[in-house]
């Protein structure tokens, strides 16, 4: 599956045809077998070291998916395999029926969510969050063992130990979304997965959090999976892209490769949609179609209901991933 | 549009009788616990017929407070000083009565969450209806229906008769902004106040949003007031742009001249902080604009942004820097900051 990869780097996460189907509880008004088919099939790889930038908007299944990496959302299907070595000959794979290889993932990768404000517990100092793991881990150490590196973590994302003693409440929001990565941090994983960690903050604050992730990137050689619905931020911190919709792979490349060129239609339409003060907002691109319902058992390409080059074989063939440019892959029956 | 004078922020109905809308001096605090808040500590513009103003500005800056000042949505503890007037006519010292009547059939206005503004229970012909009654208790449900009918087709949602019947639930975020500006636009207002509309939206939805909004503005001759945190959406779809930060105005100008020689460091650090298209982490950094937003509890006695300020000199600290103006090609600009011309 990886053959025809470009770059050799050797993965850290492979998921082959995750799928996650939800199912909707029947309730006095609601019918029962009723279903959303939030990620139908995804298979990437994400190399040691590097930062995949997954792009989506609402209902993509991005953060589905991301969640079903760390079995907050068990998979439905598919497989999600752990490279701890660099190589490919030891590999763990990771579903919620393997407790302990469950628990030694979440201890190298780990999960920084959107808004800080509400994952960090209010009542707790920031010491007692950074080191909540350790200290409830079994065989936990002692308080006093923990300081050295709570100090260590604290003043990488650029906070002061002084802070340590200090309540989320006494932060501001790009502070807090400090802590977030510091907490992160604490156990020195080996990933990062970064789901809109910039998308609450004010512009003015979200690049100092960028340039953050970057620096932290760098000092503790992470691979990072970040996540976003801005395809300007993900296109600057990524090293790869992938272009989600209805739960599919639309598009994955190069940064540079997908930034010079854009090649699914899909892909296409989120570019011109970014607002862009010397160019006026595309009258009629988007408003054509229906977009992805991902209460309908997906038959075809997810985006055929809105897509401008759409013809019948869209309707019923999903169209594979096909590479036309190195590394550039691109999933459509008619592009390229 | 320009009237030959240099005018002064925020100046009261101009002889040529363009100005629809003159907020002047306007200051707004709220009490709080923790001190009085001052949200807006000096905000003065004016809006012209027909014309889309985009006032851009950070969470806390003031942007929202001062617009619902306009429509006297404030809530009752606020202190609201300076003047509003809209059609020559005060605003803040209105009666219930008056703002009522003044609500939605000369200022309306739309909000960033449509979902959370309709009523479930109601179905959307039932929530015209009302809309129209409030107004007129004669129309009945045949003229209501006819008028929700073209209000849904002039924002382009398809099959408007039969959807009448629906209810909110059954239309997506983008669909549901569209029946909101057809609801605000109900009673054929002369202004129409869209706070952060699009915020709620998908990048691809909201760049159908902007572009209904712009159409509405020249098929209905409405002026309009766009209220957003981002810059680049802002200058999609203003004539002019108003920069607000921690309750102050920085920067008033036509679009095009303040987003490319911006005069106030502030707008100018607002502009070099978004990542380019094309730019890459491994070539350069991101500008950053070191420090925080300001608290408005506690608010500089100087310039807001004096702390952040990378120009900042010492008399910026003392006092909010006097307003200053100076010509575009395309219009008068007015900004507030003592560095000459702000260049650096």
């Amino acid at each position: 599956m990886s053959g025809d990869r470009v770059r050799s780097a050797p993965p850290l996460l492979r998921l082959s045809e995750v799928r996650k189907v939800f199912k909707l509880e029947a309730g006095l008004f609601a019918a029962a077998g009723r279903y959303v088919w939030a990620v139908n099939g995804v298979s990437l790889d994400i190399a040691r070291g590097e930062t995949y930038g997954l792009v989506g908007e609402s209902g993509s299944g991005k953060t589905t998916l991301a969640r079903t990496i760390v079995q907050l959302v068990p998979h439905t299907a598919g497989s999600i395999r752990f490279f701890p070595a660099s190589g490919e000959e030891e590999s763990w794979e990771i579903g919620a029926d393997d407790a302990e290889t469950l628990r030694r993932f979440r201890a190298q990768v780990k999960y920084v969510f959107q808004d800080p404000s509400s994952s960090l517990d209010p009542r707790m100092s920031i010491y007692r969050i950074l080191t909540a793991g350790a200290r409830y881990a079994p065989g936990g150490s002692r308080s006093q063992s923990l300081l050295p590196r709570a100090r260590e973590v604290i003043e990488a994302v650029g906070l002061r130990e002084s802070d340590l003693e200090r309540r989320p409440s006494e932060f501001s929001g790009g502070q807090r979304q400090r802590i977030s990565l510091a907490r992160a941090l604490y156990g020195n994983p080996s990933a990062l997965i970064c789901d809109e960690v910039v998308s609450a903050l004010d512009v003015s604050i979200q690049g100092q959090i960028l340039n953050l992730l970057v620096q932290l990137k760098r000092q503790f050689n992470l691979t990072i999976l970040f996540i976003a619905h801005d395809l300007t931020v993900v296109s600057y911190m990524a090293d790869r892209i992938g272009v989600l919709y209805g739960g599919s792979l639309m598009e994955e490349a190069p940064a540079a490769s997908f930034v010079g060129r854009p090649l699914h239609p899909y892909s296409q339409l989120l570019y011109m949609s970014i607002p862009r003060f010397d160019v006026a907002p595309p009258e009629r691109a988007a408003n054509v179609g229906t977009a992805f319902n991902a209460t309908r058992e997906p038959a075809g390409c997810p985006f055929s209901g809105r897509c401008p080059l759409v013809q019948e074989i869209c309707r019923t063939d999903k169209p594979a991933l096909r590479e036309l440019a190195p590394g550039h892959r691109v999933a459509c029956h008619f592009v390229g | 549009m320009a009237d030959g004078q240099i005018a002064a922020e925020g100046r009261t109905v101009s002889p040529s009788g363009d100005v629809v809308l003159a907020v002047r001096d306007l200051m707004v605090t709220f009490p709080t616990a923790g001190g009085p808040l001052r949200a807006v500590r000096g905000a003065g513009y004016t809006l012209r017929r027909g014309e889309c103003l985009g006032i851009v500005g950070e969470s806390g800056s003031g942007k929202s407070v001062s617009a619902a000042a306009v429509l006297g949505l404030l809530s009752k503890d606020a202190r609201v000083e300076g003047s509003v007037q809209v059609g020559g006519r005060e605003v803040l010292t209105m009666e219930q009565k008056e703002l009522q009547a003044m609500r939605g059939s000369v200022v309306s206005m739309i909000f960033q969450e449509p979902s959370r503004s309709f009523d479930p229970i109601y179905s959307i012909g039932k929530t015209f209806e009302e809309t129209f009654r409030a107004k007129d208790r004669t129309v009945t449900p045949e003229e209501s229906r006819k008028r929700a009918v073209q209000l849904l087709s002039e924002v382009h949602i398809p099959r408007a008769e039969e959807r009448l019947k629906n209810f909110p639930h059954q239309f997506s975020g983008g669909m549901l902004q569209r029946i909101m500006i057809a609801l605000a636009l109900s009673n054929n207002p002369e202004i129409l106040i869209a706070d952060e509309p699009t915020t709620a939206l998908d990048v691809t939805i909201q760049a159908q949003i902007a572009a209904l909004l712009r159409e509405l503005q020249r098929s209905r001759q409405l002026s309009l007031i766009f209220i957003s945190h981002d810059l680049g959406l802002v200058g999609q779809v203003a004539d002019r742009i108003l920069v607000m930060y921690g309750g102050i105005v920085l920067e008033v100008g036509p679009t095009r001249d303040v987003l490319t020689t911006p005069h106030s460091p502030y707008t100018r650090a607002l502009l070099r902080a978004l990542p380019a298209w094309g730019s890459h982490y491994t070539r350069e950094e991101l500008y950053t604009i070191r420090g925080n937003v300001p608290d408005p509890t506690r608010p500089e006695p100087g310039c807001p942004f004096a702390p952040r300020c990378a120009l900042v000199r010492e008399e910026c600290r003392q006092a909010i820097p006097p307003l200053r103006a100076s010509r575009a090609e395309d219009g008068e600009r007015t900004y507030r900051c003592v560095v000459e011309g702000a260049k650096a």
